[in-house]
């Protein structure tokens, strides 16, 4: 007979030889840093993966059920995206969406305009980037007020204060507004609030529903009380000198038809989120079509002394679950944008950008954008999804900047249109 | 103020001018680079390319590229693949010695792509390592000795074409 005591050992050396990972204190989390990083080859971008074999990263990973995943969104939408299937085309030109039965660009829609996903369709990029539009749109609109933050191997060199205000036309689970004069999609306002330097410049942005059409760009400077129109092509450059960029919200904030999409492969990636699961929103006392969402903040290293690798990694509060994504590349139709192919990774359910790396005009690479994310969801008539950071690290200085990190955001399901106004912007410092 | 005080200050005034005109400094004029394949990518009806452990030997006919098996290779690929040789042009000239090389990743098993239209070779290239941002690559025409660097994206592009040789 084996005693007990001389196979333990045997069963411990066993187990840490077998062991794939090195396991957490919580089940079904696993700590992936330059100690174990061969583990994340096949899970993370080469830029990012050569960071994590320096020790400057380190992902907390947590696996999640396939399916309770996407029930991040709610039924409505899953009911929604169901009745899509077999209605949509895109047109040749611009990739537009079509409604097949009128040939014109679809009324209303919500829910994934493409719920199959055919790897052979010549359009099947351009169809990928649209179901990704459909899923931010789903909220209708909403806000945050959030910080960018510069950060280099030495620590925060810069601070901005900003928020973003939007609405959605197109998307809606609330359904269609029928007052829409401007045929818009989506309209928003953002604003800077501090430092003093860039306080109340602010934008306004009106994104036409239709496949021509260019967004429509205002820019305020305070010192000059003016607001003049700007190239939509200014979403790519930096943000107040900072390593971010406008199009980094929810990893592209421009327009599918003004991006040349293209699968280029499948894979693996770890999906930064706050949480796996939906945050639940709750009645703002003061106005009854506004709810709010409290989420934790994602603190960096350089604003807690003594943590673990680059300064601006996230430290508390992020998690990074695997996820199968589609890898598509996309460029710019526009003269003006300073980006040259930039490369995506989809979530093959949620559709969601987790990774994008930024080439130039030249063709070097030189930034990778982090985009996390947060879900809300009370029940199954309703649900958002939230871009609640970007760690946009430019490879080519190795500075980074952080975008985001609030603790309270808002979805407001009946915004007064004409908030979203030149007006508002002029005003805005009064 | 005399006349010859007068002619004395305007033949002052004219030596200076001449100077002006002839010591005006010239205006640097950026020198563009040509593309490292430099006949458009649609006339390549070959491309040759050996990693250290995959090699790839395609040939276009009818708009169709095949290997050397006669297996039907993702024309999008390589077009995207010879439309990134057209485009990338070096960034910096690094180096004319030899024994240099190695610190750029030529001194072990590199990569090399021979495009050819109509049987002549356009462009014979080696690809070393990539810079320690990674945000370009070292390459040098095939024997010889001058090390460039191009954008990454040449990279990225080769590991789409690696991926698909190897399906």
């Amino acid at each position: 007979m084996i005693r007990p005591i001389r196979v333990l050992p045997l069963v411990v050396a066993v187990c840490v030889l077998l062991a794939p990972v090195v396991w957490a204190a919580d089940e079904g989390e696993w700590i992936l840093d330059a100690n174990n990083w061969q583990e994340g080859k096949d899970l993370l971008p080469d830029p990012v993966l050569k960071r994590l074999q320096n020790g400057e990263y380190w992902f907390r990973v947590v696996a999640v059920d396939p399916e309770r995943y996407t029930k991040n969104f709610s039924q409505k939408f899953w009911d929604a995206t169901k009745a899509n299937a077999g209605k949509y085309d895109v047109e040749p030109k611009q990739c537009g969406l079509v409604d097949k039965s009128t040939g014109k660009i679809p009324d209303f829609l919500t829910g994934f305009p493409f719920p199959e996903i055919d790897k052979a369709d010549p359009n099947v990029g351009c169809k990928i980037a649209h179901n990704f539009n459909f899923a931010n749109l789903q909220g209708g609109g909403g806000g945050a007020t959030f910080t960018l933050n510069g950060v280099d191997k030495s620590g925060q060199f810069r601070r901005i204060k900003a928020f973003i205000h939007s609405m959605g036309y197109q998307g809606r689970l609330d359904g269609r507004l029928e007052d829409n004069p401007e045929n818009l999609q989506a309209q928003g306002i953002g604003a800077a609030i501090e430092p003093i330097d860039v306080e109340g410049v602010s934008t306004l942005t009106k994104r036409y529903w239709d496949w021509e059409s260019q967004d429509a760009l205002w820019a305020y400077v305070p010192s000059t009380r003016r607001a003049r129109r700007v190239n939509a092509a200014t979403r790519s450059d930096p943000v107040g000198g900072l390593d971010i960029f406008a199009d980094d919200l929810n990893c592209y904030g421009g327009k599918i038809e003004y991006y040349k999409w293209k699968l280029v492969g499948e894979g693996k990636v770890l999906a930064p989120v706050l949480q796996p699961y939906p945050f639940t929103m709750a009645p703002d006392s003061s106005r009854p079509t506004r709810f709010l969402i409290k989420t934790p903040y994602a603190t960096a290293g350089f604003e807690k002394p003594g943590s673990k690798g680059a300064p601006w990694w996230i430290q508390e509060n992020l998690v990074f679950v695997p996820r199968p994504v589609w890898i598509v590349e996309g460029e710019s139709t526009d003269p003006y944008y300073n980006f040259g192919k930039v490369i995506m990774y989809f979530d093959k359910d949620l559709y969601r950008i987790y990774w994008k790396l930024v080439h130039n005009r030249a063709g070097e690479y030189f930034y990778t954008a982090t985009c996390g994310y947060h879900f809300v969801k009370n029940d199954e008539q309703f649900s958002a999804s939230f871009p609640s950071m970007v760690i946009g690290v430019n490879d080519k200085t190795n500075r980074a900047a952080l975008g985001g990190r609030y603790q309270t955001s808002f979805i407001e399901r009946k915004w007064d249109p004409k908030y979203f106004s030149i007006r508002t912007l002029t005003r805005m410092t009064d | 103020m005399t006349v010859r005080g007068t002619l004395a200050l305007l033949a002052v005034l004219a030596v200076l001018g001449l100077v002006v005109l002839v010591d005006r400094p010239t205006v640097p004029t950026a020198v563009v680079l040509p593309p490292l394949l430099e006949v458009p990518a649609s006339r390549v009806t070959r491309l040759d390319v050996r990693w250290p452990d995959v090699s790839l030997a395609a040939e276009r006919h009818d708009g169709t590229w095949r290997d050397a098996t006669g297996r039907v290779l993702p024309s999008d690929t390589l077009e995207a693949f010879l439309g990134t040789l057209a485009e990338l042009r070096p960034l910096d000239m690094l180096s004319r010695d030899d024994a240099e090389h190695a610190a750029f990743g030529f001194g072990e098993p590199v990569t090399s792509i021979v495009a050819s239209t109509g049987g002549t070779p356009v462009l014979r290239l080696d690809v070393g390592a990539r810079n320690p941002s990674w945000t370009g690559v070292y390459v040098r025409a095939t024997d010889a000795s001058e090390v460039v660097l191009v954008g990454s994206l040449l990279h990225w592009e080769l590991e789409k074409l690696r991926s698909a040789a190897s399906r």
